[in-house]
């Protein structure tokens, strides 16, 4: 044998790794395989999943988390944690409805988003600034967060009656104007990530940060973009979800950190960094919008339900990291 | 000159001029210097800050969240993180509730230590198998527990008040039991740290894994044993909270597990893994009592209690951080 | 930016950089004259790397000033470096495992296509090209995850050709490479000087130096000791300036050491990455094993010390069988194993010598409770036998330099009482005055009985210190060499596979 197929045998068996890595598609096949699956179980034990106005549910409540969650996930693909995002949405929620309420919906619009901005560079300035892990930063952040949407609400909720819904109406009377938002974002952060240069780079840092430093990548600027572009996104979602129920509340945005956290990771998305793609993201939103549906229309003992979330998610990480390597 | 002979000589110049300085600026000296800056804020305002009651006061809450924030932090320093603090905590004080009224205090403290334990070794085993952070892992265990606990005592509160109150009591009429549970915890979870196999190893460990493997240390059975310890500690926090306030309350989750690992980040548990001593975490979890405290007797209104929090977290982690940096 | 008259390309004025306890770098002048090679050598910890990566601009001197192209710079950033021309190819390969090899190569300069969005069919086509002027026979498509060591060597080094090179920085490029890989990049470097490309050449392996270098800088201690050109020094010259101190060459006397007893390793086998290997060893005997990167040679031992699964094979001593089911079974059956890239596999980087030191032996003992003061004895003990060179044993294992951090391993090794050691590329990254003690102490280790594994693609040393030498190639020992037939030139014929 000549020197050249010797090594070669190495390389084949590399080859055949390669096509393994393909495989990484595995997860998005089993999330596709279980929406399905679910999907029947639930219809079969209640028609009325298959309703209209079930789906319509759906599509609105997968709307809110699924607009966090891609920002969560542009975060946690460059390796970094973001703990703000319950907090920001619940301050934004805040100050939309009040902004709305006392200036007009238009101008709260504005005025929040510029807001969600400020809030994003604050993140990434210190993640990038302070020499600690960004889980703790951001920790003390939702701190800080929280206690602002205390303080400007006052404990209360703020009401939103009589102020035009932006995002309650249906375009053509079909489609929830929610879920057109959810729908833009998706296609435009999946071709954010896939197709452009700050997508790559992204990928990049998250997966070895010091070869992206010494590539020559401004590694700290595409952080603080990051951050700033989630914010932005949880921003979004607060608006969103506060023109669908009419009020705001200083706690209205908590409860979708979990979910946002558990939704990417299931979609694939690697706590580590440089993983995840935006199909299983999106794949992701869907499985935890169909659990929580079902759990309701199925008329699951309300108690259950942290049960049942959390054993799915054991399961999905629990398959999905078979073969795979850790972190 | 010898190489050793050498290099010390080299290492003595330029070693005593900056060292003894950045020795002395550490990070426990950053938290003791936030903590005196409080003291003296908040007895200006208040001068019943440094009365013994309330500083005894102060160190009784602090052992509740002492206790589970040293378990906590053992599995921090194996390089692990542990998201079901919340939930084994409030389930073990539900289980505490349902058990003591029929069947006596005793049965009541064992089952919670039980289950602290049994919750721990599940867990431990889940993590060392399944191919996936334990960030995601332990948060989805959390849920499963939560929703047990849930199903335990179906969202009711339950009074014991009178059953048992032994940590309500003081030793000689001055040092409260709690306290010297605190200390119990504390002292052997130092001894062990520093005198014991088990502690040198949980410390390699989470130095690098891979390498303590190839080094002889039974990786997985330290991680499920520190998991295991860790929820019997959870519990025995349980129990001391309970018996100080006699009532087991609804529902207290994410926001203790989050702030017991700020607590240990705050003290120099890195989070990584391999680093941390008794002495900072301790320091840590007393910052956090103290600032909580203080705040109270300033009369600082709730709502603006987390954005002061957060914000000294904020500048403790850059003080050091920066500290850090210099070395 | 124009290269000035005298054809000055870089030149650094007093650079100093100081670590706690270390002077890393002490008023550094170097200069680097267009088209020329300059190699930079000197002991692990003589501040090479220190240098380079001031150059490169990932960290920032203390004082002094570096001048690229006649204009001065009190600091650099990578970008910025770049941006000059100067590209580093850097001991440690620093690629993105989960992207391709196309993105990895243009990395801080990823292709677009007409409409402006990012083209990874570009970064494919022109890594290609770049691929095909540097003869690299690796497909831009596929993940660099899926590469073997070699190969992502070959993809650090063709990234430093991905943008207009002025200044080319090359540390240690060829530690991890086979001879084909080593020539193919000489070539490259002649044909970058013929196109006044400035080199920076750092190397353990004086060959090279001779081979490729104008002129060579001894540093020491962080001080510069010398620079000569290369045609007027020889390599005794070039060891006495970088350890200071006459050293004698190391034989082995290999007839002396072998005494009774012997380690049957039979059959083993893993499917796709190693074929019914079969040797033995008696004690008292260095066994190597050579071949190419990527022969299997670090997937046979990781079978044989119960790291990775096999499919088939067993292990003798004296007739009893030892196989290890698992590293901790090895252990305790008195087999150490000293692995390849120690920092991510056997050092503990951010705890303190005498914890490296006393893990295995401490995990070994029952007892639940430390004695530290016994341990730190013990340890003290062996860190002055193996003439550990820090401030005391609780300094922390990541300040050490390269040499000392092996030393640590080796220690722990010792303090354990191995009987039976596996040594995967022992030498590495180690410079020449610390590879002496190591070869004394292999030695010594063979005269108390004990049994030594030995991986190795330095073939002189394998040449000179083993006994037998089994070859590997595509996973089969091909052939065990004893004694007499031990020889650089039988090694390399049987790794490659030559017909004369």
């Amino acid at each position: 044998m000549d020197n050249k197929s010797q090594n070669n045998v190495a390389v084949d068996i590399n080859k055949g790794r390669s096509r393994a890595a393909a495989l990484f598609r595995k997860q998005e096949v089993f999330l596709a395989i279980f929406i399905v699956v679910l999907g029947a179980v639930v219809a079969i034990v209640n028609p009325l999943f298959l309703s209209i106005q079930n789906f319509f549910n759906i599509v609105l409540a997968v709307s809110i988390t699924g607009i966090s969650t891609i920002g969560l996930s542009l975060v946690l693909i460059s390796g970094e944690f973001d703990l703000t995002l319950g907090a920001l949405m619940s301050v934004q929620a805040i100050l939309f409805a009040t902004f709305a309420t006392k200036i007009g919906t238009g101008i709260a619009i504005v005025l929040v988003l510029l807001l969600g901005i400020v809030f994003g560079l604050i993140n990434g300035l210190l993640v990038t600034r302070i020499k600690a892990h960004s889980f703790i930063i951001t920790l003390a952040l939702l701190s800080v967060y929280s206690g602002i949407a205390l303080v400007i609400s006052n404990g209360e909720w703020v009401s939103m009656k009589g102020i035009f819904p932006v995002f309650k109406g249906k375009l053509f009377e079909v489609i929830p104007n929610p879920a057109i938002v959810f729908v833009i974002v998706v296609i435009v952060f999946a071709i954010v990530l896939r197709y452009t240069k700050f997508g790559r780079i992204l990928y990049a840092i998250g997966g070895n940060v010091q070869s992206a430093y010494l590539s020559g990548l401004k590694v700290k600027n595409y952080k603080i973009l990051t951050f700033t572009l989630a914010a932005i996104l949880y921003t979004i979602a607060a608006i969103v979800l506060v023109s669908m129920i009419g009020t705001a509340l200083p706690t209205s945005g908590d409860v979708y950190m979990l979910e946002a956290f558990a939704a990417a990771v299931v979609g694939g998305v690697l706590l580590g960094g440089g993983k995840g793609s935006m199909l299983g993201i999106f794949l992701g939103i869907i499985v935890f919008g169909l659990i929580n549906n079902a759990l309701v229309i199925m008329n699951v003992d309300p108690f259950w339900r942290d049960v049942v979330v959390g054993s799915i998610i054991l399961a999905a990480v629990a398959i999905s990291g078979y073969g795979a390597s850790r972190k | 000159m010898s190489n050793k002979e050498q290099y010390a000589s080299v290492a003595n110049t330029s070693m005593t001029r900056t060292s003894k300085l950045s020795r002395f600026f550490n990070q426990k000296t950053v938290l003791v210097l936030i903590m005196i800056v409080v003291a003296i804020f908040v007895t200006i305002i208040n001068q019943n800050f440094l009365s013994l009651k309330n500083l005894f006061n102060i160190v009784s809450a602090v052992s509740v969240i002492g206790i589970a924030t040293i378990g906590a932090s053992m599995v921090l320093i194996t390089g692990e993180f542990d998201l079901t603090l919340g939930a084994v905590f409030s389930v073990t004080a539900w289980l505490m509730a349902l058990l003591t009224p029929t069947y006596g205090a005793t049965v009541g403290i064992s089952a919670a230590l039980v289950a602290g334990l049994v919750f721990g070794i599940v867990t431990g085993l889940v993590v060392t198998n399944v191919k996936a952070n334990s960030f995601i892992i332990t948060l989805a265990l959390g849920s499963v527990y939560t929703g047990i606990g849930l199903l335990l005592n179906r969202g009711a509160y339950s009074s014991m008040s009178g059953f048992f109150t032994i940590f309500k009591e003081k030793i000689f009429g001055i040092i409260p039991y709690s306290i010297i549970a605190l200390l119990v915890v504390l002292i052997a979870a130092a001894l062990v740290f520093k005198y014991t196999k088990f502690g040198r190893a949980i410390f390699l460990t989470g130095s690098n894994q891979h390498a303590a493997y190839l080094s002889g240390i039974k990786v997985k059975f330290y991680k499920v044993t520190v998991f295991a310890i860790a929820g019997v500690l959870y519990g025995l926090s349980s129990i001391v909270l309970v018996s100080q306030i006699s009532v087991a309350m609804n529902y207290i989750g994410a926001s203790y597990t989050l702030a017991a690992i700020a607590a240990a980040v705050l003290g120099g548990v890195v989070l990584g893994g391999g680093k941390g001593d008794v002495l900072g975490i301790f320091l840590g979890v007393l910052l956090f009592g103290l600032v909580s405290n203080a705040m109270i007797l300033m009369n600082i209104k709730p709502y603006w209690r987390g954005i002061v929090i957060g914000v000294i977290i904020l500048i403790a982690l850059s003080v050091s951080g920066y500290l850090e940096s210099k070395e | 930016m124009e290269i000035p008259d005298n054809n000055l390309v870089l030149q650094t004025k007093k650079i100093t950089k100081n670590y706690p306890g270390v002077k890393a770098l002490d008023n550094v002048d170097f200069d680097l004259y267009r088209g020329e090679v300059h190699c930079l050598v000197g002991k692990n910890g003589a501040g090479k790397s220190t240098l380079i990566e001031i150059l490169a601009g990932s960290i920032k001197p203390d004082s002094g000033i570096v001048e690229i192209l006649g204009e001065e710079y009190m600091q650099l950033n990578p970008t910025k470096s770049i941006a000059l021309g100067i590209e580093t190819i850097h001991q440690e390969n620093f690629l993105a495992e989960d992207l391709t090899v196309a993105e990895n190569i243009f990395l801080g300069n990823l292709k677009r296509n007409k409409a402006g969005f990012f083209s990874i069919s570009r970064c494919i086509k022109e890594a290609s090209e770049i691929f095909a002027s540097l003869q690299v026979n690796i497909d831009p498509s596929v993940l660099v995850n899926t590469l073997t060591p070699v190969e992502k060597k070959v993809i650090s080094i063709a990234k430093a050709f991905s943008e207009e090179v002025k200044i080319l920085i090359l540390d240690e490029p060829t530690a991890a490479l086979d001879e084909e890989v080593e020539n193919k990049l000489f070539k490259t470097v002649k044909k970058l000087l013929a196109k006044d490309v400035s080199v920076i050449y750092i190397s353990h392996n004086l060959e090279e130096i001779f081979l490729l270098g104008d002129r060579v800088t001894v540093l020491r201690d962080g001080r510069k000791v010398s620079t000569r050109y290369v045609k007027e020094v020889d390599e005794r010259k070039l060891i006495n300036d970088m350890i200071g101190e006459e050293k004698n060459e190391i034989t082995r006397d290999k007839k002396a050491g072998t005494k009774d007893g012997k380690l049957e390793a039979i059959n083993f086998s893993r499917r796709g990455v190693v074929k019914d290997v079969s040797f033995s060893v008696h004690r008292g005997e260095i066994f190597g094993i050579g071949g190419l990167v990527g022969s299997g040679r670090t997937e046979l031992v990781s079978l044989i010390f119960g790291v990775d699964k096999k499919d088939n094979g067993r292990l003798l001593l004296d007739g009893k069988d030892i196989t290890p089911k698992n590293p901790v079974d090895a252990i305790n059956k008195g087999i150490g194993f000293l692995a390849e890239d120690r920092k991510s596999n056997s050092l503990m980087l951010y705890r303190p010598i005498y914890e490296n030191i006393s893990v295995v032996d401490l995990i070994k003992r029952s007892g639940a409770f430390l004695k530290l003061k016994n341990e730190k004895k013990s340890v003290q003990d062996i860190s002055d036998k193996l003439n550990i060179v820090a401030p005391s044993i609780n300094q922390l294992v990541i300040r050490l330099s390269g040499g000392n951090q092996q030393k640590v391993v080796f220690g722990k090794w010792l303090l354990a009482n191995s009987d039976i050691l596996i040594l995967d590329e022992p030498t590495v990254g180690i410079d020449v005055g610390a590879k002496e003690e190591i070869y004394f102490l292999i030695d010594d280790l063979t005269k108390q009985g004990k049994i030594i594994i030995m991986i190795s693609s330095d073939t002189p040393e394998l040449a000179a210190l083993c006994d037998k030498v089994g070859i590997m190639r595509a996973g089969k020992m091909v052939k065990i060499l004893e004694l007499d037939e031990v020889t650089e030139e039988n090694i390399l014929k049987y790794s490659i596979g030559s017909q004369s």
